[in-house]
């Protein structure tokens, strides 16, 4: 089993977090803790890439869910990154209703742009 | 004697004695037989009655060593007539003395007489010693050839490779024969291990040898040999200067020890020493190979779920045969499996080190990601350009077990034998390159293989399959049908290693045999109540599912399903019985049935928070039913060979789908 783990990059108004491994109820609330403080230092648009991640569960889920409603609240923006070879992890995003959702781009630049568009928008 | 002294004036008048008196001398001792006599003491004995017969002694005496009677003649006389009995007139064999009890009993012609028969008894001494020289030499002679040859064949024993116990059962033997002793005893100083404390005894007297406890200690301290009439005693000491032991020999009655027999058993025992210090490093070298080449192999296998490994390996029977074969196998960070067996060239201290150098190199190109036809492109390359002479053939590969995808590559290897779960086994050819330190950059390709729940893969050295006794395709065709007869693998590789023979097996051996777990098996797991125990769930899971043949799709919602049931039941009990959480989990033509329990009651209605959500989730992909017992809470999951997620996200609605 890969370590989890959780970076975070600041890059002006926006911010990336790149997260690896699986994300659940032991590996949740590092990740909620990373958005709480991201959301807190007050950036406007969060790039979560999950590309290296290999499972997400409902905590996983609620977890974003819940950063994402923070952020909305002061109309800021969240999307994702995935692959097109985690087809596994997007069928979860999908049967969950999530996808309609969360913005998912296949490369962190397309997030990137996607999200300043969004909360130009 | 009357009438002598009338003589006496006569001969005295004629100033020597009558020739017919010589003559009558020289016929007494030729009727005595004295001119073919060869023994001394009869001799003598012939010439002192002729003494007594032909001169007027009352008593005659030999006087042995000297020229002159050293005493008189055991009662008083009153005349005495003497003359030395010597050859040439310097080799002096004693001295003829005459004697009487009345005074001038002896005249000059009794001299003469005397003299004339100390003449004949000295060339007849002269004539029995040269013969008794003779023999001696000739009896030394034969004694020392004999002796020679004996030391020679001990030497060309020893010089074998022999257990140490053996040499010196042999030396003491020998030693014993060669001088002709009543009892020979070896004794030996224990030597870390090598040597136990030991006497060997050879006695010619059988082995209730009553010697053997005046035999004294094992290592005297003697410097040099000693020797008595009765014993002789020389050191085992080796060219080093170490003292092994002592050798010690008893004569026997009679045949006390010479100088001959003390130089021949220092010898024997200069041999012995020599040989012994030989295999005692030797012996020493094998064990330290063979404590080098255990440790070297992996102390466990690791344990990965939906596989099952067991590995063996057999040192060569013969003593100084420790190879250079290994095996190894490796969880990597995505769960697949690398396995690796391979056999250095070479024997001994030297094979097992390099044996470990080149384990450890592949290990790390195995973590580093690398496949196993580039591991092993990159081990040669490693080999080659550190100029090593190491040489081994390697068998490289990968198996992914919930897929059964096995990726393998060969550097001149035997190939790995397939066991499929019902069928012919089948040995798995190509991808098979020269063997490693063989050339700077041989061609490297890949083989495939996707194994059916229940496979078997066994990986195998050479010793299994080829022998000074066995040919190759005899040993392939025999490992194959001795492989066939199924088992689990701990079974398959015992029974590998017993089929090979490897009591007349010099080269030594190494199996691996990895199966692939079959469906027909439940899964059960119980793991502590704590959320670091779901990855393990789902770990585990994924690998029983993928062997049962569910495809990635069915297994990741299956998984996730489980995954969500097994996260409620660390979090959800009261004051449970006990803090673990049971998965069970079964495939029946396409029905997966998982059952996740605890042990106490649940603490509410699971509501809309993350956990009433993964409830949810739950139900979108299985069917649910929450089971509340007096023993704590089941959830039982079920899903039919259909999708109940629907059709909607097929593999095509990817991520990349977002326009």
């Amino acid at each position: 089993m890969e370590d989890f783990t959780v970076k975070a990059e600041a890059l002006g108004p926006h911010a990336i977090v790149t997260v690896a491994g699986e994300i659940d109820a032991s590996t949740a609330p590092m990740l909620r803790a990373e958005f709480l403080a991201l959301v807190d230092s007050g950036v406007d648009r969060l790039v979560v890439d999950l590309r290296g991640v290999t499972f997400i569960e409902s905590v996983g889920l609620g977890t974003l869910v819940a950063a994402r409603k923070r952020l909305r609240r002061f109309d800021r923006s969240l999307c994702l990154v995935l692959d097109d070879s985690q087809r596994s992890l997007y069928r979860t995003f999908e049967i969950t209703g999530l996808t309609k959702v969360f913005p998912i781009h296949p490369t962190v630049e397309a997030a990137v742009e996607d999200c300043l568009d969004e909360s130009a928008a | 004697m009357t009438g002598v002294a009338e003589d006496d004036a006569d001969l005295r008048a004629a100033g020597g004695a009558p020739p017919d008196r010589y003559a009558r001398v020289a016929s007494a001792l030729v009727r005595r037989g004295l001119l073919a006599e060869l023994d001394a003491g009869t001799v003598v004995r012939a010439v002192l009655d002729v003494a007594l017969e032909e001169t007027p002694a009352a008593l005659a005496v030999f006087h042995p060593g000297r020229d002159r009677p050293a005493e008189g003649f055991g009662r008083p006389v009153r005349s005495e007539l003497a003359v030395p009995v010597a050859f040439d007139g310097d080799e002096v064999f004693g001295a003829l003395a005459l004697g009487h009890p009345a005074p001038e009993a002896f005249g000059e012609a009794d001299r003469l007489v005397a003299e004339e028969l100390a003449r004949h008894a000295a060339e007849a001494l002269h004539r029995c010693r040269l013969v008794a020289d003779a023999d001696a030499a000739a009896r030394r002679e034969r004694g020392h050839a004999a002796a020679m040859r004996s030391l020679a064949e001990a030497a060309v024993r020893l010089n074998a490779p022999l257990p140490i116990e053996a040499m010196l059962r042999d030396v003491t033997g020998t030693a014993r024969r060669i001088v002709g002793a009543r009892c020979a005893v070896t004794t030996v100083a224990g030597e870390a291990a090598v040597l136990s404390p030991a006497s060997f005894v050879s006695c010619a007297d059988g082995p209730a040898c009553p010697v053997v406890h005046d035999a004294g200690p094992a290592v005297p301290g003697v410097a040099d040999a000693v020797r008595s009439a009765d014993r002789l005693a020389a050191p085992l000491r080796s060219p080093q200067g170490r003292e092994v032991g002592l050798l010690q020999l008893f004569a026997a009655e009679g045949t006390p020890f010479t100088e001959t027999d003390e130089a021949i058993v220092v010898q024997l025992a200069q041999l012995a020493a020599s040989a012994i210090e030989k295999e005692r490093l030797l012996e020493a070298q094998v064990r330290l190979a063979r404590t080098l080449q255990r440790s070297l192999l992996p102390e466990r296998l690791p344990d990965v779920p939906g596989v099952e490994m067991a590995a063996r390996y057999a040192p060569g029977a013969a003593e100084a045969d420790v190879g250079g074969d290994w095996y190894d196998a490796l969880t990597l960070p995505d769960g697949d499996l690398f396995l690796v067996i391979g056999d250095v060239v070479g024997k001994g201290v030297e094979a097992a080190a390099a044996m470990g150098q080149l384990r450890h190199c592949l290990r790390t190109y195995a973590f580093e990601g690398l496949e196993p036809a580039a591991a092993l492109q990159r081990l040669n390359v490693l080999v080659n350009t550190l100029g090593g002479s190491e040489f081994a053939t390697v068998l490289a590969a990968r198996l992914t077990p919930a897929t059964g995808l096995l990726r393998f590559a060969s550097a001149g290897h035997p190939p790995p034998l397939l066991l499929p779960p019902s069928g012919i086994p089948e040995y798995l050819e190509g991808a098979r390159s020269v063997p490693i330190g063989t050339l700077p950059h041989p061609e490297w390709e890949e083989g495939r293989r996707t194994l059916a729940p229940g496979s078997a893969l066994v990986l195998y050295t050479d010793g299994l399959v080829e022998s000074r006794t066995l040919r190759l395709d005899e040993g392939l065709a025999r490992l194959a049908e001795a492989a066939a007869e199924g088992g689990d693998p701990s079974a398959v590789a015992d029974r590998l290693l017993a089929t090979a023979g490897l009591e007349d097996q010099s080269d030594d051996s190494a199996v691996l045999a990895v199966r692939l777990t079959a469906c027909a098996e439940q899964f059960r797991l119980r793991l502590p109540a704590d959320y670091s125990s779901v990855s393990v769930v789902r770990r585990h899971l994924r690998a029983f599912l993928g062997a049962c043949g569910l495809d990635d799709q069915a297994t990741d919602e299956v998984t996730l399903a489980c995954s969500e049931a097994a996260a409620n039941a660390v979090e959800h009990p009261v004051a449970p019985r006990h803090h673990s959480i049971e998965v069970e989990a079964s495939v029946e033509e396409g029905t997966v049935r998982v059952v996740v329990r605890d042990f106490g009651r649940w603490r509410t209605p699971p509501s809309a928070s993350d956990r009433g959500r993964g409830l949810a989730l739950m139900g979108m992909l299985m069917d649910v039913e929450v089971q509340s017992l007096p023993s704590g809470t089941e959830v039982v999951l079920r899903r039919t060979g259909r999708d109940p997620a629907g059709a909607g996200g097929g593999p095509g609605g990817g991520p990349g789908g977002r326009s």
